[in-house]
């Protein structure tokens, strides 16, 4: 397994001055400079099709010459930022290579995993100032119709169903996704959609990034999905700590929605 | 003077005034009040509603009141109203057409604030929804004023009701060319493209056999508020991949074809009238030389 990019505490960058420093995760480059209450950023992300990049926060001699300066953002003479890594802001829109068939009253533990985000943050009032993610994430679409449902994020996941066969990537958290077919029909789900938005973000130390397990129990009868997320990752990952909050922490872990605005 | 007016006191005018007054007052508050409150609750649009329907009401009550501290008789009032409203009716009438074409309009709902309509040869930015008329913003910053009444007979097209669209391209491909081909260059042109949504899929159609080309039609779902820069970037996205795989894109063509009744054209190779200019000019330089 790729070594994770230990982000877990928002502690002070500490970032010296007038000198570049850069952070790589996935497809993400990052570049960071403090003057004063001055914060320049540039990032740049490479060709999808290239293998994950991944390189804790370090100095760098200059910014290379193909990416420009993006962002530069004025802050208070005092005031810290940090770096720290989140869920997607939108839901993501899992595709399993293969279509997966449930029987009547069957149920699977699907292992997703969904690409993190990097968020630069004020530490002392804890808003993020911008954020960047690991992967261009490709939009899409889940809902009944084109008028009725929501914009997401589509992912393509090989979503084992042995908890041994899950890759794991530093630049991705991986779900525990337990799906219940309830009603006496077989299910059949082509792609289905994680809120990961509503999801908390941990670090296990061997494991890499895990969000809390999230169970679907699907009822044709009725064409509701019931939602719950549980408090913690799967007890298989051992010990973990909890890095970042859910972005909608307000919203409930136990909801209930269409059944075609979760499997569009 | 009129005797009534003779009657009443000062107290009663300052009473009457400060009535009137505190009532704009308080109705104002109460107006923004509603506003701050249905916030989030409301669509601007209901909110705007609302918050004149407050307005109106509140000030109203206290504007009565006062015209009572001043002794006039409201039952007068309401009576010399409905004598006046027959009259402000037939006065009114394009006017009250469009208050209730508003209301119906409010009731009906067919977009808010910050839509996007096609109305005729406009298109549009919804900037004001008033009880007569509403106003649009077009994109090269022109207002136009559009009656309720014309928005409840016309047809009108919101753009901005849904969250994503569907961009349709019509590209030409030469005769000569493998149309399955294009189609699948096309496709995989868009589908790796970033404005693209994953899901609806785009497709790809022919739809016609037109004078030079064999029409596609690729239809790309983006997000609605990307559509503009969605469709120059397909547009660009599209023609690369084509150059790329070596799919010509014809301009209009025009074969002419002579036949064996007519004789061939007689082609005859002239000088140029330039040329022809020149060689008169050196000629008559040597002379003079």
């Amino acid at each position: 397994m790729e070594d994770a990019i230990d982000q877990t505490m928002l502690e002070p960058l500490n970032l010296e001055k007038d000198i570049w420093h850069s952070m790589f995760l996935g497809d993400l480059m990052l570049f960071i400079q403090r003057n004063k209450n001055e914060l320049l950023i540039a990032f740049e992300h490479q060709n999808k099709d290239s293998i994950s990049l991944l390189k804790p926060l370090a100095v760098v001699k200059s910014l290379p010459k193909n990416v420009p300066l993006q962002e530069r953002i004025y802050l208070g003479e005092e005031e810290d930022v940090a770096l720290q890594l989140q869920l997607a802001d939108k839901p993501y829109q899992v595709k399993a290579d293969t279509p997966i068939k449930i029987g009547p009253k069957g149920r699977l533990v699907l292992y997703v995993s969904t690409p993190l985000w990097v968020q630069v943050k004020s530490l002392e009032s804890q808003a993020v100032i911008r954020e960047y993610p690991a992967v261009i994430p490709r939009l899409s679409w889940v809902g009944s119709n084109t008028t009725e449902g929501s914009l997401c994020y589509s992912t393509k996941t090989a979503a084992p169903s042995d908890f041994l066969k899950v890759n794991r990537h530093a630049h991705r958290a991986v779900t525990a996704l337990e799906i219940i077919n309830d009603s006496s029909h077989s299910l059949v789900i082509e792609r289905l959609s994680l809120p990961v938005n509503i999801l908390n973000l941990f670090l296990s130390p061997k494991l890499g990034y895990w969000t809390e397990s999230v169970r679907f129990r699907f009822d044709s009868s009725i064409g509701e999905t019931t939602v719950v997320t549980s408090q913690k990752p799967p007890e298989e990952i051992g010990d973990c700590k909890k890095v970042t909050t859910a972005r909608n922490s307000g919203k409930s872990s136990r909801f209930r929605t269409a059944m075609n605005l979760i499997m569009g | 003077m009129p005797e009534f007016l003779d009657s009443i006191a000062l107290l009663a005018w300052v009473r009457a005034l400060l009535f009137i007054g505190v009532g704009f007052v308080i109705a104002k508050l109460a107006s923004r009040l509603f506003r701050k409150i249905s916030d989030k609750k409301l669509s601007t649009h209901h909110q705007l509603l609302g918050s004149m329907l407050v307005f109106y009401l509140l000030f109203m009550i206290f504007l009565f009141s006062g015209l009572k501290e001043l002794g006039f008789s409201l039952n007068v009032l309401l009576g010399a109203a409905g004598v006046l409203s027959v009259a402000v009716g037939f006065a009114s009438q394009t006017s009250a057409s469009n208050l209730i074409s508003g209301l119906f309009l409010i009731a009906e709902k067919p977009f808010e604030i910050g839509d996007v309509l096609k109305l005729n040869e406009f298109t549009g930015e919804v900037i004001a929804i008033d009880l007569l008329s509403i106003k649009l913003r077009t994109f090269d910053n022109i207002m136009i004023r559009v009656p309720n009444e014309s928005l409840i007979k016309t047809t009108f097209t919101n753009l901005s009701r849904f969250p994503i669209r569907r961009v349709d391209l019509v590209i030409g491909i030469a005769y000569n060319e493998d149309v399955e081909e294009a189609r699948r260059v096309l496709l995989d042109a868009v589908c790796n493209h970033q404005r693209a949504l994953e899901y609806p899929e785009p497709f790809c159609i022919v739809t016609q056999f037109n004078a030079s080309s064999v029409d596609l039609q690729l239809s790309v779902w983006v997000v609605r508020a990307e559509i503009r820069d969605s469709k120059s970037e397909l547009l660009i996205a599209s023609k690369t991949a084509l150059d790329d795989a070596g799919i010509e894109i014809p301009f209009p063509h025009t074969s002419l074809y002579v036949g064996t009744h007519t004789k061939p054209f007689p082609i005859e190779m002239v000088q140029t009238e330039t040329a022809h200019n020149k060689e008169s000019v050196v000629n008559s330089g040597e002379e003079n030389g």
